[in-house]
């Protein structure tokens, strides 16, 4: 855990801490041609913001392979895309498009402050007291998600949960936050936990 | 049909002449004793010289004593008689805070009908009465009378009988009012009211004020026949004081009309015909069943109607409407546990059938809760849409209960239980070999999915097993590992249900295991609740255990007591939080909504400083306690001693700190 957090910190140092801009103009514009052209936009925004007819396609959320089993099998009003309309390859241009180039984390994390922090700011409130995540929201730890995509998520999230920006969680509190996730502990084995076998 | 008033009784001077007599009299007593000599040389000069009641004198002593006014032999009152109709409507119980506006009735229950059927039950608030009444029906089947006087009682009552409307749930209130003024005594006049009803009548089905006995015989009948008849809810009968207290003949002839409870209404059997083919030919059709389930049998049909499908089934939890082990239930399948609507089986579906669902729009969109609100249609564009309810039956203007409209294809304006057999017949019928076989295939995933739902919430279960706070799965699972062998019910509504847990962990599979919701979203509805359906469990010797919130209790604690005092058993279980958590998580939402951060949405949400010691409370009141209890590994031996007690037929209580979810 320690090593994992030395590499990233080494993969940014000197690095500012804080949002980049899109990777929007800097894959070709295929991506967005396609995300254009097969009507994605109608819904979702030009860029991929989200309108009252689509949501969000920007926050990163999803990885290249479960946007890709998303379109191939849509819930809700959107139309499903077979591969022989839409590829693969063509899919991934538009993730590239859609996802934004990510922070990493550049600022060591406090455990022992993360937990304060998680508190303060009220992520208990919906995911429990370890993270553990409850009837509001889903489990964040142990083994929380990438930095990277735990970042954009808690700044650009969607659903219902209140999106948190610099102003309200500094890039400090986010690391800090990430490191009280990641050091929760792994829960018993169910074979240690009778009452909970069938 | 009686007199409403007897012409050779004394006037109201008379009545008043008499009245300062017994007070004089009263005053005399008093007055007598403070005379004494020994007495009042004790009084010093400062007492003295304050007023005092008057002393008797000896003119007083001299005069004629004043007529004394007893029923004679051959009268009774007219709340005798009101005790008759309401013992031929079988109520079991009435419970009331008790006030002088119906103190005729209250001496009638008790004396003349010897306090059974209905047995008075004494609640300190009249929310706990009617919120009572609404756990007993949903563990009962039987609706409980609820006394009130109808002012101040009522408006103490307003919002548990709101909670009752919304969950078309019968209550049987009787408001007491003195209609006619010039006989109101002084206090009489801020309990008197014009139209006592007037304050709910647009949350309650129907309401009336009898004028004489002949009168209240037929409206009594008729309230109690209009809340029983789906869709189920409230009725206020206003009962006179005067009507209440004035004696009549005891061979007045007073008729009490029969009871006949309508048959509830079956849909058109052409409708029926069309949505059982859409069904059948449907590739993944999901039935939601909300409040489907309005008796016992409503969820055998139910389980009928799934197997021949071999659809998935997702259950709002208004109601039991569907065993959580089935393994076509898939109301918690890919969620997080936060029913009742599992959107990932919503977006499959080609056909979805709404049975009693009180939110159709709900079930099929989503609200995204933002700075800015936005929908989007969580079902298929061309997925087909069927609703079987009485809600198309009845509707009121003022409160906004009747949710979002949402177009269907097919609305079958009936009762959902007394449609599903002609549905199910219907289906079987239509049903062809090559059809049955696409069934049983997909029944076969479904029971797959239930399968890796169950596995992997045991999983979500055991994170944080250890923790301090204790989690509420572990408080749920240590409640399950105690009372599973045991004939229990969970009394407590979906607002104290360990953040879903119980649904998610335990084997629900008879319909009095769950009581449902609140209905109108009114807290302080679960720990009233809870004591009336433990107190219909108490009858058939279940075992009763209530998920019980902080916040919830803090309303009206005092039931508890009254669960004392009646002896009824019930185990109730303290989630205790500190906070109301779902309203801070409202507080944060627009916190960051306005970019101000969360760091004080705690202010006015947090019940801290000092906390609460509710086993200290509670154990006040009557009630054996444990706890409070933080370490998990405490609990278990906690809740074996306090389930001894309920089993002697006592209410316990065990005080758990618990996190927020």
């Amino acid at each position: 855990m320690v090593m994992k957090r030395i590499c990233l910190i080494m993969l940014t140092a000197g690095l500012v801490f804080g949002l980049s801009i899109s990777k929007l103009f800097a894959q070709g514009n295929n991506g967005q041609d396609h995300f254009l052209v097969f009507g994605c936009g109608a819904c979702h925004g030009i860029q991929g913001e989200g309108t009252v007819l689509g949501p969000s396609v920007a926050a990163g959320a999803l990885s290249v392979d479960e946007f890709i089993s998303y379109i191939r099998q849509p819930t809700g009003s959107m139309p499903m895309y077979p591969p022989d309309t839409l590829p693969d390859t063509m899919i991934q241009e538009i993730y590239d498009f859609v996802t934004p180039e990510v922070q990493q984390q550049s600022l060591a994390g406090r455990v022992d402050i993360g937990e304060q922090v998680y508190r303060s700011k009220g992520c208990y409130q919906c995911h429990a007291n370890e993270g553990q995540g409850g009837a509001q929201g889903p489990r964040l730890g142990p083994n929380p998600i990438s930095f990277p995509r735990f970042s954009w998520y808690v700044r650009n999230p969607n659903g219902g949960m209140p999106p948190y920006t610099e102003i309200v969680l500094s890039a400090q509190d986010l690391a800090d936050i990430y490191s009280f996730l990641e050091e929760r502990l792994e829960p018993p084995s169910l074979s240690d936990i009778p009452m909970l076998l069938l | 049909m009686t007199k409403s008033r007897d012409p050779e009784e004394p006037s109201i001077e008379r009545r008043r002449f008499l009245q300062h007599g017994t007070l004089a009299g009263a005053a005399a007593i008093i007055g007598s004793s403070a005379s004494d000599k020994s007495q009042s040389q004790e009084i010093t000069q400062e007492t003295a010289s304050r007023p005092v009641a008057p002393v008797m004198t000896a003119e007083d002593e001299a005069a004629p004593p004043a007529h004394a006014q007893v029923m004679s032999a051959d009268e009774r009152s007219g709340s005798d008689f009101m005790v008759d109709v309401f013992q031929s409507l079988e109520f079991d119980y009435i419970c009331a805070n008790p006030g002088s506006s119906f103190r005729g009735l209250h001496e009638s229950i008790i004396n003349y009908g010897g306090n059974e059927h209905p047995e008075l039950i004494t609640c300190c608030h009249e929310e706990s009465s009617v919120a009572m009444a609404h756990g007993y029906f949903k563990a009962e089947g039987k609706p409980l009378a609820v006394m009130a006087h109808g002012t101040v009682g009522l408006q103490h009552a307003a919002m548990a009988i709101y909670n009752a409307w919304c969950d078309r749930v019968p209550v049987y209130l009787i408001l007491g009012n003195h209609n006619d003024a010039a006989l109101r005594r002084a206090a009489e006049w801020y309990h008197g009211v014009q139209d006592a009803a007037d304050m709910v009548r647009d949350y309650v089905k129907w309401d009336d004020t009898p004028w004489s006995l002949e009168h209240f015989a037929e409206s009594a009948v008729r309230a109690y026949k209009v809340s029983m008849t789906p869709p189920m809810a409230p009725v206020v009968l206003v009962v006179d004081g005067h009507l209440q207290e004035a004696p009549i003949p005891i061979d007045s002839g007073l008729h009490t009309p029969k009871l006949t409870i309508p048959t509830p209404p079956q849909g058109d059997s052409g409708a029926v015909e069309e949505a059982a083919q859409m069904l059948v030919n449907a590739e993944f059709p999901v039935l939601v069943a909300d409040r489907a389930a309005r008796t016992p049998e409503g969820m055998f049909l139910l389980i009928e109607l799934a197997e021949t499908l071999q659809a998935a089934v997702i259950d709002g939890g208004s109601r039991l409407n569907f065993p959580t082990r089935h393994p076509l239930n898939q109301t918690h399948r890919a969620g997080n546990g936060a029913p009742p609507i599992n959107r990932e089986i919503i977006s499959q579906a080609d056909v979805i059938l709404g049975l009693e669902v009180m939110d159709f729009w709900s079930t099929v969109n989503s609200l995204r809760d933002q700075l800015h609100r936005s929908v989007s249609r969580v079902a298929k564009p061309d997925a087909k849409l069927i609703s079987i309810t009485t809600g198309d039956l009845y509707i009121r203007s003022n409160y906004q209960d009747f949710r979002r409209m949402q177009e269907v294809d097919l609305a079958i304006a009936a009762d959902a239980e007394a449609t599903l057999p002609a549905l199910i017949e219907a289906v079987k019928r239509l049903s062809t070999r090559p059809r049955r076989r696409v069934f049983e295939a997909r029944g076969e995933k479904l029971a797959e999915a239930s399968r890796l739902t169950e596995e992997n919430t045991r999983i979500a279960a055991s994170y944080a097993w250890n923790a301090s706070p204790i989690s509420t799965a572990r408080l749920c699972s240590e409640i399950w590992e105690k009372i599973k062998n045991e004939d229990w019910s969970l009394v407590s509504s979906y607002y104290s249900d360990g953040g879903g847990w119980p649904r998610r962990l335990w084997d629900f599979d008879k319909p009095y295991q769950w009581l449902g919701h609140a209905g109108g979203g009114g807290i302080g509805y679960g720990a009233p609740a809870s004591v009336g359906g433990a107190l219909a469990n108490r009858r058939h010797g279940r075992f009763s255990v209530s998920i019980q919130t902080d916040g919830d209790l803090m309303y009206a604690p005092g039931v508890l007591w009254t669960a004392a005092h009646h002896r009824i058993p019930l185990l109730s279980v303290m989630n205790n939080n500190r906070a109301y958590h779902m309203e801070m998580m409202h507080v944060q939402r627009m916190c960051n909504a306005r970019n101000r951060g969360v760091d004080r949405a705690n202010i006015g949400n947090e019940l801290v400083d000092p906390n609460i010691d509710y086993a200290q409370m509670v154990r006040g009141l009557g009630v054996y306690t444990e706890g409070p209890i933080d370490n998990p590994v405490d609990l278990g031996p906690a809740l074996e001693r306090a389930i001894a007690v309920v089993k002697r037929g006592e209410p316990a209580l065990v005080d758990v700190i618990t996190q927020v979810r």
